[in-house]
């Protein structure tokens, strides 16, 4: 089962049960979150730090999450889409982010250097994208989640979701 | 869809950073308790008491206190908010209950009725420390007739425009001064000077910090009257408040003026065939506006009606275009509330849609519909165009032919921005007047997405140098 098969069924599980398994829910969503941001950053630095913080921020304020207003997989993500722009406006006047394509492949095996790769090529194709579009891609193969999930994040209606990703991984799988 | 080669980028975080974030989530405090909801009973409840007290309050402030409650209040607390920190500076009222300025004000009521007749008309009586009044005790003792020294308070004037945002800032940066701050509204630019300049010099005021905020620099005349009256102000920029025009760059913009945007945007304007008499806006498509653009319908995106960003831009460009027309010039002199309306009220016909005040809506909506000008605060505008792929999509339409940068900004070409200043009493200033403004600067510095631009940053460190005073103007 893929990963983006087993997604709807585990946020059902999660958003079904009266009190949160929250060492479930961080298994779960750790992974999606880190790789959400591997994908928007297009580079491994930074990644820990934005992840650690997203989930800082939530576990403070889960208390607050009101689960008739949004799953809590919409909740996470829009605190972790806050994150990633409040760190890029106090990075504003340093290292360009886009810019800034070091991968740092230090003592890594093989494998992880060959995907580490693929992020860096993904990283450059999508550079000349707009930033809507890196957003989608990144919340689908990166975090991993369905498309109603991601138009609830976005605004956008769940076919344009589907619509608009569809054209730009065609344009993506053309260049690739 | 063949995407595994999307697929295949995901990797599993390191352990070691899923075991120690998980350590450094587990070590955080409990989270606090979510405060439980209100049921619409329970709302309607509480409103019902709510509403039944302020009305009794309202009548027993009306009415006057009864005979014995008059007695256990001068006898129980014949020094109760001696100081004024009990009585908050905003929402303070006379015994007829309409809101008035501090009672310390009333002072200054007096010296502006008598020095300065043109402001005395628009200052509220506040009567709070004249015989017979049901807070008497209170404002007599703020005024400093009690037994403890009152308390310093900002009192920071600011006319229709301003008030709401200075409200802000002024606020937070009281809190952090350790300092009481009043807003008193006036009705314009010049009221404002002259309720600052007008005072004159009295002792009883010292312990306020006045300060007037305007939208424009002061003129020669009014300068003149300030240092006769008070010896001398301080003049300080806060920044510029700006509007930017923006779209898609698919279309382009439109070298429009301030007088097309109030043809495209106003819900009146005048007639063409019979310029005294005002028409509901007819043009839907931007040639009817002005012959040399394209047949392409009017949309724009623009801040929420009450949003300080735009009332800026009714205020910068709106009204700008709408005094282009002779006519409505006339009218603001011969019918100030008609002028008003046709000038600062956008029709609401669809051709003006409010957005978000907030970057990736704001820009989405330009990216999604490419025929739209979107009205935008100078600071949402950059904050968005840091990514530079944004800025390969969206950009700025420049208005009179003068594109909007930080260089046509500070010179005063640009038309969508205006110059905000403060100026400050120097003869009732008691020393902290550099820490407040200073502080009040970098609470503006601190508004990313608005729409002013702050000074320079190295102003603020200049300010806190002064130490004691700011140094006077000299014009």
């Amino acid at each position: 089962m893929s990963l983006e098969q087993a997604a709807p069924e585990r946020m059902q599980e999660l958003a079904g049960s009266q009190d949160l398994d929250w060492d479930a829910v961080y298994a779960d969503q750790a992974p999606r979150v880190y790789n959400y941001f591997r994908f928007r950053l297009g580079r491994e630095a930074d990644v820990e730090e934005l992840t650690g913080r997203t989930f800082e921020r939530a576990w403070r304020s889960r208390a607050h999450y009101r689960r008739d207003l949004a799953g809590f997989s919409t909740w996470l993500f829009k605190i972790a889409q806050n994150v990633r722009l409040d760190f890029l406006q106090s990075r504003r006047g340093h290292l360009p982010i886009d810019a800034a394509l070091d991968v740092a492949m230090d003592g890594t095996p093989e494998k992880e250097a060959e995907r580490n790769s693929d992020l860096a090529r993904l990283s450059t194709l999508t550079k000349g994208l707009p930033d809507r579009e890196r957003e989608l891609i990144a919340l689908k193969y990166g975090a991993g989640i369905n498309n109603r999930l991601i138009a609830q994040l976005t605004g956008l209606s769940e076919s344009n979701v589907g619509t608009i990703l569809h054209r730009v991984v065609q344009t993506l799988r053309s260049r690739w | 869809m063949n995407d595994d080669f999307l697929h295949r980028i995901r990797v599993e975080p390191p352990e070691r950073f899923m075991k120690s974030l998980k350590a450094r989530l587990d070590r955080q405090l409990p989270p606090e308790p979510m405060a439980p909801r209100r049921s619409l009973f329970r709302v309607l409840a509480f409103g019902l008491l709510f509403g039944g007290s302020v009305f009794a309050i309202s009548l027993l402030t009306v009415n006057g206190l009864p005979d014995f409650a008059r007695q256990f209040a001068h006898t129980r607390h014949p020094d109760s908010n001696v100081d004024g920190r009990s009585t908050s500076s905003a929402t303070r009222r006379a015994a007829n209950g309409i809101p008035t300025m501090p009672a310390n004000m009333g002072q200054h009521s007096a010296d502006v009725r008598g020095s300065a007749g043109k402001a005395a008309d628009s200052l509220p009586n506040t009567g709070a420390s004249g015989p017979g009044s049901s807070i008497a005790p209170t404002a007599t003792s703020v005024t400093g007739k009690g037994p403890t020294a009152p308390r310093p308070m900002i009192n920071l004037m600011a006319p229709p425009t301003l008030r709401e945002y200075m409200t802000s800032v002024a606020e937070v940066s009281g809190r952090s001064s350790g300092l009481d701050v009043s807003v008193t509204a006036t009705d314009s630019d010049t009221e404002t000077l002259a309720q600052l300049c007008g005072t004159g010099k009295s002792t009883a005021n010292v312990v306020n910090l006045r300060i007037a905020s305007v939208p424009r620099r002061i003129t020669r005349d009014e300068y003149a009257v300030c240092t006769r009256n008070l010896g001398g102000i301080a003049e300080v920029s806060i920044g510029y408040q700006t509007i930017v025009l923006a779209r898609s760059r698919l279309y382009g913009g439109p070298a429009v003026s301030a007088r097309d945007l109030f043809l495209a945007l106003a819900a009146e304007i005048p007639d063409p065939a019979h310029p005294q008499m005002l028409i509901s806006n007819p043009n839907t498509n931007w040639d009817q506006v002005n012959a040399a653009f394209n047949n392409e319908p009017i949309e724009v995106f623009g801040p929420p009606a009450q949003s300080m960003t735009a009332i800026a831009f009714r205020n910068i460009l709106f009204s700008t275009g709408c005094n282009s027309f002779p006519t409505m010039a006339a009218l603001k002199q011969t019918d100030p509330a008609g002028y008003e309306r046709v000038c600062t009220t956008l029709r609401k016909d669809g051709a003006y849609a409010e957005m978000p005040e907030e970057p990736f809506e704001a820009f989405e909506t330009l990216q999604t519909h490419p025929n739209t000008v979107g009205v935008l605060a100078y600071g949402l505008y950059q904050y968005f165009a840091f990514y530079p792929q944004n800025k390969e999509t969206v950009t700025t339409i420049p208005i009179g032919g003068v594109a909007p940068t930080r260089e046509t900004i500070t010179a005063g070409t640009y038309p969508g921005s205006r110059p905000l200043y403060l100026y400050v009493d120097q003869f009732h200033a008691y020393g902290r007047a550099p820490y407040f403004v200073a502080s009040l600067l970098e609470n503006v510095a601190r508004g990313k997405i608005s729409c002013v631009i702050p000074a320079d940053p190295a102003q603020i460190q200049a300010i806190r140098s002064y130490g004691q005073n700011l140094p006077n103007l000299k014009l």
